[in-house]
């Protein structure tokens, strides 16, 4: 019988030190992205990632998986440390102090991994983007390729291209800053 | 696959800590291990260096709140020589500033000098990247207006404006016009940036300073910052900021501000192992700096640990006494030194007279050489410098011992290599960013004879073969 991921998380929360390191492993890439949509700066985003699990560490007793997958609960705490930090204008650390964590160092190789991990994030975005917009977005903004150009090759006027252009990139935008995580 | 395999190991080491706390208090709920208070001062002096810094909010093309967390970048120190990245300013006309700096470390020259210059020195050019339209109009434009030059001046124009207004109009506008049907992101290749110099210019600046080198109980050898550029035509300005920071070899980081913590690493430019640490910020709009609410306070030495290391040295500067002459005839202002058109009998001797038509202006001689034992790591003694003008170019020579070991033959001057077909000559080019001053060095005796001035390398070897030096620490003259 397979267990569900709800479950899952409760034990790992309920474990020791090496099943809290399995439910980081589990959710690192999704909390990542979760801050590279939203702050600008991959060291930024890994120490926000960084405060939320430490956070996560603290409270993790406190996870009940009657209300909720542990990714929710986790989203939940990556929010208020995100909301925080914008509100002090700095990123938090408070918990990693309290808990003695020595300071995350991001060597190249880090930075390099978090860069696929945005480049991922914008992508996907785009690919997400309905058919006409994407390869409106795709022809103007990655291609360069000029609006009037646009009209001819699309079969279409300049105004709709440019009309698509701008919703595309709007959807974009709008997934980056507040969409799902 | 992990992004980031160091947070894993924290926070596993983090779950074991809290784990046994729990233990060994036999406590049922969570109990909060509280560090002591040096330790979280600690802690937060070392966590500033990477986490905060927030210096400045800029919001994102979106405008959002959320977007509005940004981070200083280059809190790990930044590499010695590198491109300043790409800044696109807003407006109709969009401009891509770019270009390069550089922090060099070379050997202090002035005779009874001590240590190294370190200087920094960048350049930017402004490359307008959006408009396709405008640009191409600009482009055209330009074309024409040479073309219309060249047809009123074509007799009157020497031959070598002549062939380059030609080379514009035949080689470098064409080559921009195929380029404006590139991507964007290609615009900012070195080819385009080289090909729109011609025509958009560089601006640059630089700072420096001397007579700096390691000794025990000055931790941080040299402090300097910070040389503002503000580039950009009537759309943007954008500022580019350095601080570059030498300091002995136990300096794990240097607290520049509150906010503000470098790390610091080895470069082989200082191949004693002081330690360096660089910081390039670039901004839109004003000028910012990199040391917010501190103004000139000086930076603090950190150790592994992040714990300040107290300044004990009593001087910041390590000389030689030594006397200063000058020419005659150098049209400096009346000085009560020695006025002479040779310099004095000293430990070193430099002589210009086997360079015909050498102009000897000043110069500075070491009289007694005593070296200094308190450097913690390998630094030069100018022994005696000359400067002087030969063929338009000024020169400055210098003979460096070794500082802590006078006597004994100084290391090869870091960076310098070999010149090609010339096994006694050593070359350190300038450096990638600004300035046009190369050094080349030639063995004598246990020193080194070194120039510094910006005529090509042949002229250079050609001045090297011709001069004359002389040390004398040893009694006789080698």
């Amino acid at each position: 019988m397979s267990s569900s991921p709800r479950s899952d998380d409760a034990a790992l929360l309920s474990g020791g030190p090496e099943e809290f390191g399995r439910f980081y492993l589990r959710h690192e890439a999704h909390v990542l992205r979760f801050f590279i949509r939203r702050v600008r700066g991959l060291d930024t985003a890994a120490d926000l990632c960084a405060e939320t699990f430490a956070r996560a560490l603290e409270h993790r007793r406190s996870f009940d998986p009657r209300r909720g997958e542990g990714r929710a609960w986790l989203f939940g705490i990556a929010r208020h440390v995100l909301a925080e930090s914008l509100a002090k204008g700095r990123v938090l650390d408070e918990t990693r102090v309290r808990l003695e964590f020595e300071p995350l160092v991001i060597d190249d190789d880090s930075l390099e991994r978090l860069s696929t991990l945005a480049d991922d994030v914008a992508m996907q975005a785009l690919r997400e983007l309905p058919g006409e917009q994407r390869e409106a977005v795709e022809a103007r903004v990655l291609e360069d390729r000029a609006y009037g150009e646009l009209a001819v090759t699309l079969e279409c006027s300049e105004s709709v291209v440019r009309q698509r252009v701008s919703r595309g990139l709007r959807s974009i935008r709008d997934r980056l800053d507040g969409g799902a995580p | 696959m992990t992004y980031l395999p160091e947070l894993h190991r924290i926070l596993v080491e983090g779950a074991a800590r809290l784990e046994h706390a729990q233990l060994d208090v036999g406590a049922p709920s969570i109990e909060r291990p509280f560090p002591s208070r040096e330790r979280q001062s600690a802690f937060r002096r070392f966590s500033r260096r990477r986490l905060l810094a927030f210096v400045g909010v800029a919001l994102l093309a979106s405008g959002s709140a959320a977007a509005a967390l940004v981070a200083l970048k280059g809190l790990r120190s930044a590499p010695p020589n590198g491109p300043l990245s790409s800044q696109a300013g807003a407006g109709p006309n969009l401009q891509l500033v770019t270009g390069s700096y550089s922090a060099r470390m070379t050997p202090d020259l002035l005779g009874g000098s001590v240590g190294w210059c370190v200087a920094e020195a960048r350049e930017s050019v402004v490359i307008p990247v959006g408009n396709v339209r405008a640009l191409r109009r600009e482009l055209l434009s330009r074309r024409a207006q040479i073309q219309a030059r060249l047809s009123r001046a074509n007799s009157s124009l020497m031959p070598g404006p002549r062939a380059a207004l030609r080379q514009e109009v035949d080689v470098a506008i064409p080559r921009l016009l195929r380029s404006l049907a590139m991507p964007v992101g290609e615009r900012d290749s070195p080819a385009f940036r080289n090909a729109y110099r011609s025509l958009y210019g560089v601006s640059g600046g630089g700072a420096s300073e001397c007579g700096v080198a390691a000794q025990r109980g000055g931790p941080i050898v040299a402090d300097f910052s910070q040389a503002d550029a503000g580039v950009g035509g009537t759309v943007t300005l954008i500022s580019t900021t350095t601080l570059v920071l030498v300091t002995e070899p136990q300096v794990a980081a240097v607290r520049v501000s509150p906010t503000l913590t470098l790390l610091t690493r080895t470069d082989k430019q200082l191949p004693g192992g002081e330690r360096v640490a660089i910081a390039v910020q670039q901004s839109l709009g004003k000028k910012t700096s990199l040391r917010p609410g501190w103004g000139e306070a000086t930076a603090v030495a950190l150790d592994r640990q992040g714990k300040p290391i107290a300044t004990t040295a009593r001087t910041a500067r390590l000389d030689e006494k030594a006397v200063y002459w000058q020419s005659a005839g150098a049209g400096r202002a009346p000085t009560r030194s020695r006025v002479s058109n040779s310099p004095p009998p000293g430990a070193c001797e430099i002589d210009t007279r086997g360079l015909a038509g050498a102009m000897p202006e000043y110069g500075i001689v070491v009289k007694h050489v005593h070296g200094f034992r308190r450097l913690v790591a390998r630094a030069y003694l100018s022994c005696a410098s000359t400067d002087f003008v030969y063929r338009g170019q000024a020169v400055v020579a210098a003979i460096l011992l070794d500082a802590q070991r006078p006597g004994v033959l100084p290391e090869l001057l870091p960076n310098a290599r070999q010149v090609s077909q010339h096994p006694q000559a050593f070359s350190i080019p300038p450096p990638p960013a600004g300035g046009n001053l190369s050094i080349t060095a030639r063995r004598v005796g246990d020193a080194w004879l070194v120039i510094q001035t910006a005529a090509p390398l042949r002229e250079r070897l050609a001045l090297l073969g011709g001069l004359g030096a002389c040390v004398r620490i040893k009694g006789r003259c080698t």
